[in-house]
């Protein structure tokens, strides 16, 4: 179980993060859902050690990974995708995945996690040798959530992984979340695009400036009246 | 006939001149782009290389070519401590401080090297130093060609560190997105603070063989700091192949520029080259983005 709780956390005096909880099981896709500047992606840094948080705690099953460096929280099986996948654009598709493995778990089954990313992605296969720059932005995508993969996640953290992508490619990454909850992965599902995250995901928080504002089983908030006027636009 | 000759010689001895310029703005591009800090103590610390030799010379009467082992290991260990305890703290507060850092560093080098060891001009001899080898019509000194090669050794090791090994791939990933380097499980700080003493080390293994081509003097840091600079521009900052590239032709440049002309105008060329480049080519020989 991956449990943020009351997280607070900003930059210099401005608090964008005012107690934030939330948690995530093995094995089930949990979406955080909120508009621009909610603090989701402030949420993001805070859990992948990149900014400190000024109180609460993250853990994964009871050990605290508040304070960690961002490598010791790797080691313990908490992959971020980041948004815009910064991927690395001049190393080939197989440098990049195999960047994703560098952590102690996952370093010395790299080989059969390209075979499994290969089969989940058959276009990285094919375009292996080609500069991670190149691909399409779909591609890209797929290339990220790869490379987080090769990392051996428990609980992965996908982050926009629908910005900029067509309605056909949104389809064919959530179709993959399916595939990972099926590993028992625990997937944190960050997303704007709220109608395609509460389809995939059986649990969902709402972030409002920095707050957590709403929880339930996603069916709950799909047919929650105030989500639908604000998020759903009906 | 002999113009040829004449031409080809100044050629020859401009690449081997260059390929040490290569690999000393190799380690000036390799710290610029993991850290994003521009080291202007890297001539500085060329300099301390080269009195090191001096020094060895003076009280050992040991050949440049054995110092070598002494240098390159001293100078890796001050990069290593001088980003792991005073570069890196200072970067974290604001890059202009540390870079201002560097830059009091170069002076306090130039000053120290001048109190001990005075401004006049040092050389180690070497016995191979007055050695010569005859290709063809064309004479070239050993030293050069001892250095040509050295460089060529290490261009090929670094190129294989670079490609073929985990630590190499960290040092791009770090050099192309560094928070996502940091969300791999990559220790940046870590992979910084070893390419800052590798990027010195570089200068551990020229000081040695450059001593015999340049005046040694508390001075040279200032210059090799310049010429690093222009060369990791004119090679498209960040691109490790540009920077010996670069190393190369500015080498030949500036032989030719010292052959045909005299003094100032002779010193000046360096740096109109780089100004040409730049308006063809704004972001280098072989820049991108």
């Amino acid at each position: 179980m991956f449990v943020v709780d009351t997280v607070a956390a900003g930059y210099g005096k401005s608090m964008v993060l005012q107690g934030v909880s939330l948690e995530v099981k093995e094995g089930e896709c949990t979406c955080l859902i909120g508009a621009n500047g909610a603090g989701k992606s402030t949420l993001m840094r805070v859990i992948s050690g990149l900014l400190r948080s000024v109180s609460g705690e993250v853990s994964i099953d009871n050990i605290v990974l508040t304070g960690l460096p961002p490598n010791e929280i790797v080691d313990l099986g908490v992959i971020q995708v980041p948004e815009g996948r910064l991927i690395f654009p001049q190393m080939t598709v197989e440098e990049n995945l195999l960047l994703g493995a560098r952590n102690h778990r996952a370093k010395s089954e790299a080989y059969s996690s390209f075979e499994k990313v290969y089969t989940l992605f058959p276009v990285l296969k094919k375009r292996k040798n080609q500069r991670g720059g190149t691909l399409s932005g779909g591609e890209q995508q797929m290339l990220a959530i790869g490379r987080g993969l090769m990392a051996k996640p428990r609980i992965l953290l996908l982050d926009e992984p629908s910005i900029g992508l067509s309605p056909l490619l949104v389809a064919e990454v959530f179709s993959v979340v399916q595939e990972l909850i099926k590993e028992s992965i625990g997937v944190l599902l960050v997303e704007q695009n709220v109608s395609a995250a509460l389809n995939v995901s059986s649990y969902g928080y709402v972030l409002e400036r920095g707050h957590s504002v709403l929880r339930g089983s996603s069916q709950e908030l799909l047919e929650d009246e105030s989500i639908k006027k604000h998020y759903l636009g009906n | 006939m002999s113009d040829t000759i004449v031409i080809s010689q100044v050629l020859l001895q401009g690449l081997m001149v260059g390929a040490m310029y290569g690999l000393i703005a190799f380690g000036m591009t390799m710290i610029f782009s993991t850290t994003g800090l521009l080291n202007f103590a890297h001539g500085g610390f060329l300099a301390v290389g080269m009195y090191l030799c001096v020094t060895l010379y003076a009280a050992f009467r040991m050949s440049p070519y054995i110092s070598i082992l002494i240098t390159v290991p001293v100078l890796f260990g001050m990069g290593y401590f001088l980003y792991r305890y005073i570069v890196w703290k200072v970067l974290k507060i604001h890059i202009i401080t540390a870079a201002q850092i560097t830059l009091g560093l170069l002076w306090i080098i130039e000053s120290s090297l001048s109190m001990i060891f005075g401004a006049d001009i040092r050389s180690v001899p070497t016995t191979i130093g007055i050695q010569k080898v005859y290709l063809g019509p064309l004479t070239l000194s050993v030293p050069y060609i001892i250095s040509f090669i050295v460089a060529i050794i290490v261009g090929i090791m670094l190129y294989w560190l670079m490609q073929r090994t985990d630590f190499g791939r960290s040092v791009r990933a770090v050099t192309q997105n560094r928070d996502a380097a940091e969300l791999m499980g990559i220790r940046v700080v870590r992979i910084q603070t070893i390419v800052f003493g590798l990027g010195l080390a570089l200068l551990g293994v020229c000081s040695p063989l450059i001593i015999a081509m340049v005046p040694t003097t508390p001075s040279v840091g200032l210059q090799f700091t310049l010429f690093a600079f222009i060369i990791m521009m004119l090679g498209g900052i960040g691109n490790f192949l540009g920077t010996v590239i670069a190393g190369l032709i500015f080498g030949v440049v500036d032989a030719y520029g010292r052959f045909f002309f005299t003094g100032y105008i002779a010193s000046v060329i360096p740096y109109s080259l780089l100004v040409l480049v730049l308006l063809v080519r704004p972001r280098g020989l072989l820049g991108e983005k």
